[in-house]
Order: C-alpha cells, then sequence, then structure tokens
C-alpha cells in the first residue's frame, strides 16, 4: 500500500502539469491503421508507438510539442500541437512513392532502442516476395528462413523454435489462437498472405501478455480494408486461385476486408474421373474423387468515431478429400453407392471493440470462437433384389475428433508518462476437447438397426489468465520491459496454477547500438499427439491431465543491436532455454488417430537449447532482404523412472540443426519488376538408425537371435539440406489496374534433399551375398512455375 | 536451346527419387558385445560376442540359427566385487565363468579387456528377492463356461529405491495320476510345463508397463495380456498392495489331470529391468505400424561396447496343487 501511496504521489505532479495527445495513424491512401509507428516530441525527446490497432497515447509537459510521426515506406510527417488541454491528433501517412527514398526513423521492434528482443517483424510486403513452392507466397514458410526458427521436413509449414516441438507455437490471427495452421499435410500454411497486414514472431522474452505456448508467438493481425474506395485482386497459379476485394460499405466509416483461396485441381480433374467411371462400370455408373482447401478470410471494421472501433473477423479455412461411387445396373432397379470424406479444418471468429476510455487508457473488449475439427466419414447404400422384393441395406461409420475454444478477454493499454506503455488485462478460455468420437449407424435386412455413437467423452477445461507488463524507460539509456503473468488451468478436479515472470532490458550506448537482455517463463496446458513427421489430420490435441503435467520453459537471452545508417539493422542473439514435462513417444508407440490410452504411451522428460543468432535485415531501398545465420543445439532427456529414453542418456532432438543460414534478397528497381532469391542451408536432421546386429544374449523372447543395436537415440545425421529459389514478376499497368506475371523455380539447382531415408536390400551377387544399403527419397526436385495476378 | 530445355527437365525430375546415402565407415565397426545376467543360484558368466554391420555385403544365412556371432577369443575378463574380492574369468567357447556365486546385495563391475578394441565396463547389483506375503487364488468360470484363476500376490515394495519386477505363472500339469494312501503324487502318464498366459488390469502396474503400448480398444482402460508381466514400482513405491493376475486354462477338478500352479516372481536390477523391456519391445513392434512408431532401440549399459550387464533374482511360491 506505501508502494502504490509512494507512485501516486511520484506521479501527481506530472498528470497536473501534463497534457495528453492520443489518435490513430492511418495510410493516407487506404485509411488502413498503421502499427509500430513512431511518434517523437523533439523537444523533449519523448516518444512512444502505436499499439496494434494504429492507437497512440503520449502525455507530455510544457507549451507546445513538435512531433514527429514516422513508420517503414512512408513519409515522415511533423506537427506543432499547443499543450492545451488533452488532444486528439489522427495523422495520416503518406506512401513513400521513391523507392529508394530513405524516409524511415521508425523504431522497428527489433531496433535498438526498444527494450523488446527475440522478436523479428517482417515487413508482409517483403514476406510475399520470398520465393516459394508452386509460387504459392506462405507466411509461414518466409517466417522459417528467419534465424532460430526450424523448418520441418522439407516442404512442410511446421517451425521450430529455439529448439522448442512444433505444437509449442501460439499462433495468433487477430488474437485468435489457431490450432491447425496447416493445409495439404503442411505443404501450405492456413494464412493467405493477400489478408494479412502485419506479422511478428517472438522467440523469446515474450511480452506478459502472451501465454499458452513455451516457445514462439506469431502474431498476425489483419488488413481492415481500405476506408476510401474499392480495390481488389484475383490471382491463379499452378494449384490455387485467389480473389480478394476490399472497400468502403460506409466511406471513412465502414469496411470490408475479404480472401478467399481456394485450390482447384480437383475441379479440373472432375470430368477425366466421370468418363473413367463410365467405361469402367458394369451399368450406368458416375464418381467424383478429389482434394481440395480453401481459406475465406473476412473483416468488418467500423469506426463509430475518433474513440471507439468495433471489429468482426472471420477466417474459415478446410481441407477435403472425397470419394464417391454411383453404380445403377442396367435394366434393374439395383443399384450401389459408395463414399468416403475426409474433411478437417479451422474456424476463428471474433468480435472486437476498440474504446478509448481516456486519452491515456485505451481498451479493447474481445469474444471469440476458434475450432478445429476433423470428420471422416465412410458409408455404403445398396439397393438388390431378394425373393422377388428391392431390398435397401444402408451403413455409415463417421469419427470426429477437435477442439473447441471460447474466449473473452480485455484488455488495456495505460500510458500515463512517455517513460511508461503499461499494458494489462486477462483473459477467460473454455476449452472442449474431443479427442476421438466414434459413431456408426447401420440397416441390414433382417438385422436390428444400429445407431451408436462410442469413444472417449468430450474433456472440458477452463483456462484463466491475468497479466501487467509495463515498459518502462527508467533515463535516456536504461529502458526495460517487466511483466507477470497469472494463469491457472482447470481439468478434471485438478488445477494447475502459474506465475509467469517476464523481463526485458535495453541499455542504450549510442542512438545505433544498444544491449538487450531478457527473461520468460512460459507454460503450456495442451499437446498435441502426432505420429508423424508431417501434419496429418488426425494429429490429436489433448489437455493436461491429473497425470500429465504441463510443460513450461525458462529462457535467458542477450544480445547486441545495431543499425547502420538507418538502414540495415544487425542482431547477435544468444540463448539458454530449459525446458521442462516435454512429451515424447515411448519406444515402439504409436497413435495413428486415436487417442485412447494416451497417456500410457508418452513418456515425460526435459530439454534444452542453446544457440547464437545472427541477422542482418534491410527492410526497405531497392534491394531488400535479410541475412541470417544460427548455431544451437538442441537435447532432450527423458530419465524418470519407467519412463526413460536412450537408456536415461541425454539425447539430441530431431531437428537438432547445429547450422542454419538463410539469405533472402529481393531486387526492386522500379514499379514494373521486381524479383526475389534465397539460399538456405542447414545441418541435416537427426534419425535413429541402427549401424549394427548384435545377439540377443540368449535372452527368452524367441523370435529373433540378433537384434538391431543403436548406439542411441537420434544417433545418425542425415545429408545437409541446402536450396535456392528464385522469383521474378512482371508488372504492366493496364486500364483498370495492375497485371504480374510472377514466375517461380523452387529448388533452382535440384538438390536432393531428403525426405525420408530407409535400408534396402538391393541385389545379391554370384556366391549368394546380399547387399544392404541406406537409401533416400526426396520430395521435391525443380520446381518451376506461373502465377497470372491481377489488381485493381 | 530450346530443344533442350525439356530434356533436361525431364533428367532432373527423374533423377530427383532415389539416392543411396553414404555411410560413415567407422560407424560401421564392430563392436564387443556383452551379456552378463548374475542369480544368486550360479556362478557368473559373461557372453562375449562381436556385432555385425548393419550394411554393405552379407551372406545369405546371417542372422539365422546356423550363423552364430562371431565369438571373442582371447578376451580378459575381471571381476570386482565390492567387500568381497577380486575375480577372473575362464573362458569356454563364447562364455566366460567366474569362480563366484553372487549374492543380494553385491555390487558387481565388469572389464573386458580385448585386444585392438576398447575396454568395456559396466556395472549392477544384485537386487533382494521380492518381498511377498501370502499368495492365495480364487476360482472362477466366465460367460463362456471358460475355467480361471484370480491369484491375489500381496507384493511389499521397500521405500526409497527404484525395484523393478516380473511376475509369471508356471502351470506343470500330469495327466492321468496316481497317488498314494496320503495323497502323494506317485506316477502319471505325462507331464507338461507351460507359461501361462495372465492378465492385469491393476492401474498400479499396468499403467507404466512397457508392453501395453499397442492396446487400442475405444474405451476400455489399460490392461496386460501376455505371459511375464514387467513393471515398477513408480505407483507402488514403498506400499504394500496386492496384485491380481487372472490366468485361463486352468482344469480344475478334473480326475485325470493333477495340477502344479507357481507363480514366478523375479526382481531386477534396474540394467537388466530395461535390456528386458526393450528387448520385448523391438519384438512387438509391428514392421508396418513402425513406419508410423517411434524408433526402439536396445538397452545397453556397456561403456565402449553393447549388450548388458544385470541381475536378478527369482522366488518361486507353489499357490496350487490341485
Amino acid at each position: 500500500m506505501k508502494k502504490l501511496i509512494f507512485f501516486t504521489l511520484l506521479m501527481l505532479p506530472l498528470l497536473l502539469v501534463a497534457q495528453t495527445i492520443s489518435g490513430t495513424l492511418t495510410d493516407a491512401s487506404t485509411g488502413e491503421t498503421l502499427i509500430g509507428a513512431t511518434i517523437l516530441d523533439q523537444k523533449s525527446g519523448k516518444g512512444t508507438t502505436t499499439n496494434a490497432h494504429g492507437r497512440y497515447s503520449i502525455t507530455l509537459q510544457g507549451d507546445t510539442a513538435h512531433l514527429r510521426f514516422s513508420y517503414i515506406g512512408y513519409k515522415t510527417e511533423y506537427q506543432n500541437v499547443l499543450l492545451k488541454g488533452n488532444r486528439q491528433v489522427n495523422v495520416k501517412l503518406q506512401p513513400s512513392v521513391e523507392l529508394n527514398e530513405v524516409t524511415v526513423t521508425a523504431d522497428r521492434i527489433s531496433s535498438p532502442k526498444t527494450s523488446q528482443m527475440s522478436a523479428i517483424e517482417v515487413p508482409v510486403e517483403q514476406l510475399k516476395l520470398v520465393p516459394v513452392i508452386f509460387g504459392e507466397a506462405d507466411v509461414l514458410k518466409a517466417i522459417q528462413l528467419l534465424p532460430g526458427v526450424q523448418s520441418g521436413t522439407e516442404g512442410m509449414s511446421g517451425i521450430y523454435v529455439r529448439g522448442g516441438g512444433a505444437d509449442e507455437n501460439l499462433f495468433l490471427l487477430d488474437g485468435v489462437p489457431l490450432y491447425n495452421v496447416n493445409h495439404l499435410g503442411g505443404f501450405f500454411s492456413a494464412f493467405n498472405g493477400d489478408a494479412i497486414k502485419n506479422i511478428t514472431l517472438y522467440k523469446g522474452s515474450f511480452p506478459a501478455r502472451f501465454n499458452g505456448r513455451i516457445s514462439s508467438v506469431l502474431d498476425i493481425t489483419t488488413n481492415n480494408g481500405n476506408d476510401k474506395e474499392w480495390h481488389g485482386g484475383a490471382s491463379i497459379g499452378l494449384l490455387s486461385a485467389k480473389l480478394n476485394v476490399e472497400g468502403p460499405i460506409i466511406k471513412e466509416k465502414t469496411t470490408l476486408s475479404l480472401s478467399l483461396r481456394r485450390t482447384y485441381g480437383d475441379l479440373l480433374l472432375q470430368p477425366m474421373i466421370m468418363m473413367i467411371a463410365a467405361s469402367e462400370s458394369d451399368g450406368e455408373g458416375s464418381a467424383n474423387a478429389g482434394y481440395y482447401f480453401y481459406d475465406l478470410n473476412a473483416k468488418v471494421t467500423h469506426k463509430f468515431n475518433d474513440r471507439s472501433r468495433l471489429y468482426f473477423m472471420w477466417y474459415s479455412g478446410d481441407d477435403e478429400a472425397y470419394f464417391r461411387v454411383r453404380t445403377r445396373y442396367i435394366g434393374t432397379d439395383e443399384r450401389e453407392y459408395m463414399k468416403l470424406n475426409y474433411r478437417w479444418g479451422n474456424l476463428a471468429t471474433s468480435v472486437r471493440w476498440n474504446y478509448e476510455l481516456t486519452p491515456q487508457l485505451f481498451m479493447n473488449i474481445t469474444g471469440s470462437y476458434t475450432r478445429y475439427r476433423q470428420h471422416l466419414g465412410v458409408g455404403m447404400e445398396e439397393d438388390y433384389r431378394s425373393g422377388g422384393q428391392t431390398v435397401h441395406e444402408e451403413a455409415e461409420v463417421r469419427l470426429n475428433s477437435g477442439i473447441n475454444d471460447i474466449n473473452a478477454r480485455a484488455d488495456f493499454d495505460y500510458a500515463p508518462s512517455p517513460d511508461h506503455a503499461v499494458k494489462f488485462g486477462g483473459v477467460a478460455t473454455y476449452h472442449l476437447f474431443r479427442p476421438n468420437v466414434q459413431s456408426m449407424q447401420a440397416h441390414f435386412s433382417e438385422e436390428i438397426p444400429i445407431d451408436t455413437t462410442f469413444g472417449e467423452s468430450s474433456v472440458g477445461a477452463g483456462e484463466f489468465t491475468f497479466y501487467a507488463e509495463d515498459d518502462w524507460s527508467i533515463n535516456e539509456v536504461l529502458k526495460i520491459n517487466g511483466g507477470l503473468s497469472l494463469a491457472a488451468f482447470a481439468v478434471q478436479n485438478q488445477v494447475y496454477p502459474s506465475l509467469q515472470p517476464r523481463l526485458s532490458g535495453r541499455f542504450l550506448i549510442t542512438d545505433d547500438l544498444s544491449v538487450k537482455a531478457g527473461y520468460s517463463y512460459m507454460t503450456q496446458y495442451m499437446h498435441l499427439l502426432s505420429n508423424s513427421n508431417i501434419s496429418l489430420p488426425s494429429d490429436l490435441w489433448v489437455p493436461v491431465t491429473a497425470r500429465i503435467q504441463p510443460m513450461n520453459s525458462n529462457q535467458v537471452a542477450a544480445g547486441v543491436f545495431y543499425t547502420w545508417r538507418s538502414l540495415i539493422d544487425f542482431s547477435v542473439e544468444g540463448y539458454y532455454k530449459w525446458m521442462n514435462n516435454l512429451l515424447e513417444y515411448k519406444p515402439g508407440a504409436t497413435f495413428l488417430g486415436t487417442s485412447t490410452g494416451w497417456e500410457d504411451k508418452v513418456c515425460m522428460g526435459r530439454g534444452w537449447a542453446y544457440g547464437i543468432e545472427f541477422l542482418a535485415q534491410k527492410s526497405f531501398g531497392e534491394i531488400t532482404g535479410w541475412v541470417g545465420y544460427t548455431w544451437s543445439r538442441t537435447m532432450r532427456l527423458f530419465d524418470r523412472p519407467g519412463e526413460t529414453l536412450n537408456n536415461g542418456n541425454p539425447f539430441p532432438a530431431k531437428y537438432d540443426r547445429i547450422h542454419d543460414i538463410s539469405i533472402t534478397l529481393q531486387y526492386k528497381p522500379n514499379k514494373n519488376f521486381d524479383a526475389g532469391i534465397t539460399w538456405v542451408y542447414s545441418t541435416g536432421n537427426t534419425a535413429t538408425l541402427p549401424m549394427q546386429y548384435i545377439s540377443n544374449g540368449g535372452n527368452t523372447w524367441e523370435s529373433r537371435r540378433e537384434v538391431p543395436y543403436v548406439e542411441s537415440r537420434n544417433n545418425f545425421r542425415l545429408p545437409a539440406y541446402h536450396r535456392m529459389d528464385i522469383s521474378v514478376n512482371f508488372h504492366k499497368q493496364k486500364k483498370h489496374g495492375v497485371r504480374t506475371w510472377n514466375i517461380s523455380v523452387y529448388n533452382l539447382y535440384n538438390r536432393q534433399n531428403p525426405f525420408i531415408i530407409y535400408p534396402r536390400t538391393t541385389e545379391s551377387n554370384s556366391s549368394g551375398e546380399f547387399y544392404t544399403g541406406l537409401y533416400q527419397r526426396s520430395l521435391f526436385p525443380i520446381m518451376p512455375s506461373v502465377s497470372y495476378i491481377y489488381k485493381f | 536451346m530450346k530443344k533442350f530445355i525439356i530434356p533436361i527437365a525431364a533428367v532432373l525430375l527423374l533423377t530427383a527419387c532415389e539416392k543411396q546415402i553414404d555411410i560413415d565407415i567407422e560407424e560401421q565397426e564392430p563392436l564387443v558385445v556383452m551379456h552378463s545376467f548374475a542369480t544368486p543360484d550360479n556362478p557368473l558368466y559373461v557372453d562375449l560376442t562381436m556385432s555385425r554391420p548393419v550394411f554393405g555385403w552379407h551372406s545369405s544365412d546371417e542372422g539365422s540359427i546356423n550363423s552364430p556371432f562371431p565369438p571373442v577369443e582371447n578376451a580378459t575378463v575381471t571381476l570386482v566385487v565390492e567387500g568381497a574380492g577380486n575375480y577372473t574369468a575362464t573362458r569356454d567357447s563364447n562364455r566366460y565363468t567366474f569362480p563366484y556365486t553372487p549374492q543380494s546385495g553385491d555390487r558387481m563391475q565388469l572389464r573386458v579387456d580385448v585386444p585392438g578394441h576398447e575396454t568395456l565396463t559396466a556395472s549392477t547389483t544384485m537386487p533382494q528377492p521380492p518381498s511377498l506375503g501370502q499368495v492365495s487364488y480364487e476360482a472362477a468360470e466366465d460367460n463362456y463356461g471358460e475355467q480361471y484363476l484370480i491369484i491375489h500376490v500381496p507384493l511389499n515394495d521397500p521405500a526409497g529405491e527404484e525395484n523393478y519386477y516380473s511376475f509369471q505363472i508356471n502351470i506343470t500339469r500330469y495327466y492321468y495320476p496316481q497317488f498314494d494312501a496320503e495323497g502323494n503324487l506317485v506316477n502319471y502318464e505325462s507331464v507338461s510345463t507351460e507359461t501361462n498366459w495372465i492378465n492385469c488390469n491393476d492401474q498400479f502396474v499396468v499403467e507404466n508397463n512397457v508392453s501395453d503400448i499397442f492396446m487400442d480398444d475405444p474405451g476400455s482402460m489399460p490392461e496386460f495380456w501376455g505371459n511375464t508381466l514387467f513393471f515398477t514400482d513408480r505407483l507402488l513405491n514403498g506400499i504394500s498392495h496386492t496384485i491380481d493376475l487372472k490366468t485361463n486354462y486352468l482344469q480344475v477338478n478334473n480326475n485325470n489331470l493333477y495340477t502344479v500352479a507357481e507363480l514366478v516372481a523375479t526382481s531386477y536390477s534396474r540394467e537388466e529391468y530395461y535390456f528386458h523391456a526393450t528387448e520385448k519391445q523391438l519384438n512387438d513392434v509391428d514392421e508396418i505400424i513402425s513406419i508410423f512408431s517411434e524408433p526402439s532401440t536396445a538397452y545397453s549399459n556397456v561403456n565402449g561396447g553393447a549388450g548388458a550387464f544385470g541381475a536378478h533374482c527369482t522366488q518361486v511360491i507353489e499357490f496350487l496343487r490341485n
């Protein structure tokens, strides 16, 4: 209590004489809010940045303020503001026309001036220029190219951050968690680049407002939509077609942003499948089969006034594989029908209300719903003649699983002075896990109809989090971000509380050079049961239980940050991370889509990861891009009684890649042409491979005299992974818009990177001997692609 | 130029499928393999063999019963038993035997020197026999009229230490038995002894049973079916607990049959327990399932080579004679 009184007394003189300027920064041409833009009072040297909704608040003393508003890719604006009473100053920044123009003075999240570290903000336009497979711009695959982030298996969208697992990343789409971020087994991510405005990846030093995963947070903000005029674009590539439109429903009041993506291969193949079915059928047959995925992003934003906005966000994305065959026998009323339908995907929707309670206090209330579910249905129907009558029989088996979250949260930004940026709030989430529900309906002649549901029942869980953090400029040199998060997870009559401290600090040596350090503790209350290296829709999310405890991680990081002539950001970061209660499958265990008894099939252990990351990033100019290098190690130890792996000795994790290099460059000399090139190299993945056969020691288990001997888990290192991709875009102004031809080549020099390895006995010689070799299969050879884009 | 593009592209595409990976030859160097499982019933012995590389050229009968692993002929094998002296083994074929029979509580260290190879070392401790109370049983019939027994096994687990156990049920059947006036078995036409399949759904035991990983009957609780129930005291540490075992196919009340049933209860050193557990996993992993399953690795506590050095202590309790 004494501290509170002291703090209030300390702040009182400031509050009495200071005035607050608040407002919103937007793009002058589209009305889109700008996230992370910098506002600096050149007179006092105090500054702040816009929040995730483009809002800022700065409290200053004196008669006037000389404000500078700046953002990457925009012309800097200057305004003199009289400090007489609180003021609303909304600023519209003009996009920079000249590509070479150096207009950027904004404090990017990883710049030397911020207290945040272990976070990377990559401009979305830059991510879209990164060449990728099939010409499909994919933000997750671009994120994989950043230091500290490992990709999983080739071509997959999974990310492994600083030694964490694929299920330890929190993907937030406008603040709503998404559980499955993959399409087509992970070859494509669920994020349509056309719908995205801003992406920030946090690898450590997590601000207290982020919770629920132990390795990373990928915070994605979608476009609000142009509030002045309608624009849009359409594109068609080898795999998918995309359409996006945005514009004002009510000018400068209500906007809509809509993006749709769908693969179309199934539609093209349909006539061929129908022809084959007709020719192969004994009677009148028809068939259709195929696979597709789609994403739909929609956002409606309504501005009540300068202080109040309402957002409605919708995302749905599904994959579906289907197969249906109908046969009608000629001259009879007999017929057969078989179907298989496998559908999986996400739905996320939210309603959000922003309101400026006072010039210094900004409120954000969100209600959201997110769901991941999979459905497998297999059925048949048959009509046939028996005893002079037509008999009808039918059966269908369905398998459903998924997770549903209902979430309510309140977030507040409080800026009592330029030296403090306080955030606090609370989140309540109800999770409903449906790991595995199977149902069967059948009606066969002369038998009792079956209509039953079985499998594990749903598991409900409540998760509550309260957080508070302050970004505090102690003086010109020292700035800290301290926070605390209190979380609790209630499941199966068990409550797991967790107090999670977060702290990061910056020591500014010069305006362009700083040293930062941070610590964070994170807890995760759910696990993804997966039994393969690719993302299968059958992977199941399950909660912690009375037996399986929450995962947690402690991470410390320190680094040096330098900006060279306001052009290039350099950073060197080192980190060490401890992880507890990690899960691995017991030797020989398999899930294959069933969650039954899963607790018996896993063991709990711990892990640690450490490394050094180098990054040089240039975000504007003719040539942009980044060069990243990571040296890291990731280890696991499972030595609890009854749960040992690798004889209780430490072993490298599957994605323990010691060296990881990525070079990503984009070249944009004029508005008619741009090109991108990417080169990646990493140490090969590990694999568990027996190199020797040994005697079974006369063991009583009879079936083998020899047993394969593995010296240690993940003892074998696969060949190194590397490839180069290029893409070029040719733009041309047309009467109603701009058309673009994109030509991309994935794996330009046709590197045969291992996708799977396996032993194979290949040949025998004349003396009756045979040869066992180790072989690999590659997935993607050189892959050229072309796509057409039209924007109006 | 154009005429070359398609053939070049076709060649690139076709060659991208399968490729052989070079194996570091050092990883293929044969290892000395040591297996030794001490009991209080026999002098300690060590079996020494050489390993065979997985990759490369092999004769067609390698791995078969006709092709034993290469022996180790010129090894020096020594044993140090804390508080009980040092011993050197003598060789007979692959087996090196010590003039020493271990006792419960013995802490043993083995050393194997083979010219041209790294020195092998391993250690283990002979456990105490399982502490069991009075074993009892009851006979019952299932819904199909099949007879089975429920055997109650009181286990007193010592506190403060890791303990590893296995249970087996051995059934000996004497056909057409003849008895003397005091009811002792004196003659019979034939006899058979087998290890029965047992069933256990005790959650303290089955919870971490290593062989139960394929149980996936929806809605049912984990349970064990097999002829050797391995378990640790992870959930039993320091407590007394009665474990129920069920066993089938016991023809009680049959005048032409005389049955003797025994519980074979064994306590293991940690090393031997994990050796058996991983061996069983290796046998259980189905080839097809293993595409999706986690890899199994053979246990070894031998430094400088492969194999295992462990100890076990068995107690046989006859609980039925009928």
